[in-house]
């Protein structure tokens, strides 16, 4: 199974891409959970802040895009799955990097644009967890 | 004191006047009729008014025109969890972290260009305290603002630095909270292009306002500083040629447009809010140097009224918004002047009006 970030927007409008395509067994034990377990069919209609990112994930038949505040809980661990699986892809050591942009396949595409997979220049190893757990969220000002 | 007693339709009038000697009553009328109804719950017009009268400008400082920022600066420790842990109020000494005092000062110059240009007393125009939080995540390659305040992570160090670096974001960031309290232009597509623009718009003034520049000497880069020296790019933005800003074998070609020619049809990034913006960025550009001179003076007035009168709604394009600025320049320098001439012909040349 294809399974595929595209995060655009941020105060840069950069884009960046992760993909990865999963095999048996690992589909099975290790990431059909982790899909299962995010509302795809329940996405609420929430405006994005100002310079946060857009995200796009596909997961199989499954599609959806988030914004930013949004990815939390189990999206947030599909995410960051997919893009440390992608980063190791590089480095061939697990998984490999999916070579289309796939996330496209319902949206324009943007030229020129971003290499299809994360930059080499790399300031953590791969499989490391780059973000603390999600906290963020709605009222997270207190106000 | 409270001036809840002022009747709408007597602010309308206000609003209204066209004489320029009352122009700072009609721009605090203008403001007080507001676009949502927490600027009608907020400001006390006649306080606003005082505050704003001409002659009560002092030349430097943030504490031009009377008006005093109040700012707080946030440590999230890295974490994404708001506002993180107070490191500095007003009137505190700097402290050892670059950010804090990087975001503390950016604050300060951002009011100043709205109070001394504008007469605006902070985002509200009522006196919002202005928040900034720093170190937000790891390694996160964005700022951004959440209703509330500012949010500047600390870039990867391997493409981006931490985003206090360049005020332009500062100022950037801090017209999307002046922008919440004006024409409140949704964040989605053609508006959402023109909501990012007038934060680009007054980011670069914000910068050429500190420095003192004219619109000749300024760079009309937004984010410049932040790419790390491995990066083969100027700035994240040219307002003075879009499309230009980088050209990086890793994160690509800057994909901005100059000219509807360019524009971009896109779902992706709200709609392509951060692209399209060139074309908008690109005519402002082109006013301020057909003027001359400094640029927040007469460019940069025209753009205020605009997003502070009451011809935009939240859903205007960018032929509204053109169509916005010439009434604004009609209103305030006259039929015949060379601002309105220059406003029209900036517009044309990027291909919003024909």
């Amino acid at each position: 199974m294809k399974i595929a970030v595209r995060r655009t927007g941020g105060f840069a409008g950069l884009t960046t891409r992760w993909a990865v395509d999963v095999a048996q067994p690992e589909l099975r034990d290790v990431w059909m959970p982790l899909i299962d377990s995010c509302p795809w069919d329940d996405v609420p209609d929430d405006a994005n802040q100002p310079d946060r990112y857009v995200y796009s994930i596909i997961a199989g038949e499954h599609q959806v895009t988030l914004p930013e505040r949004q990815v939390t809980g189990p999206w947030r661990a599909l995410v960051d799955r997919t893009r440390d699986a992608a980063r190791a892809g590089d480095l061939g050591e697990a998984g490999r990097s999916g070579p289309e942009p796939a996330v496209d396949r319902d949206d324009d595409v943007l030229e020129p644009e971003r290499p299809v997979t994360e930059p080499s220049r790399r300031a953590t190893e791969p499989g490391q967890r780059l973000f603390p757990a999600p906290q963020d969220g709605p009222g997270e000002d207190g106000r | 004191m409270h001036c809840s007693f002022v009747p709408p339709y007597l602010l309308r009038r206000l609003a209204l006047l066209e004489d320029r000697s009352f122009l700072p009553v009609a721009e605090a009328a203008q403001r007080a009729l507001g676009r949502d109804a927490l600027i009608r719950r907020r400001r006390n017009v006649s306080c606003a008014r005082m505050a704003e009268l001409p002659g009560t400008l002092a030349s430097t400082g943030p504490g031009a025109a009377g008006l005093h920022p109040t700012r707080q600066i946030n440590d999230a420790q890295h974490q994404e969890r708001l506002p993180g842990v107070r490191v500095r109020t007003e009137g505190e000494a700097e402290v050892q972290d670059p950010a804090v005092n990087e975001a503390y000062d950016g604050l300060g110059h951002t009011f100043e260009l709205y109070a001394q240009a504008y007469g605006r007393n902070s985002l509200d125009g009522a006196g919002e305290i202005l928040r900034a939080t720093v170190h937000y995540g790891e390694d996160y390659d964005n700022a951004f603002w959440n209703g509330t305040r500012m949010v500047f992570g600390d870039g990867d160090g391997r493409i981006f630095q931490r985003f206090t670096k360049s005020l332009s974001v500062v100022g950037h960031e801090l017209t999307h909270g002046v922008m919440q309290h004006t024409a409140n232009l949704v964040y989605q597509g053609q508006p959402g292009a023109l909501n990012e623009s007038v934060s680009d718009v007054f980011a670069a003034l914000v910068e050429q306002h500190r420095l003192g520049q004219t619109a000749e000497e300024a760079d009309w880069l937004i984010g410049a500083g932040l790419f790390t020296d491995e990066v083969n790019g100027t700035a994240l933005r040219s307002m003075k040629a879009p499309g230009t800003a980088y050209d990086d074998d890793v994160i690509g070609k800057d994909p901005q447009p100059a000219t509807m020619a360019g524009y971009v049809d896109t779902r992706s990034d709200n709609g392509g809010v951060h692209l399209n913006s060139g074309i908008p960025n690109h005519a402002f550009y082109r006013l301020a140097v057909q003027l001359g001179g400094k640029a927040w003076e007469r460019a940069g007035q025209i753009w205020y009224d605009t997003i502070t009168g009451t011809l935009l709604s939240p859903d205007s394009g960018f032929a509204a918004f053109a169509e916005a600025t010439a009434a604004a320049a009609e209103s305030r320098y006259g039929k015949e002047s060379e601002e309105l001439k220059a406003v029209t012909a900036a517009w044309t040349e990027v291909g919003v009006l024909e």
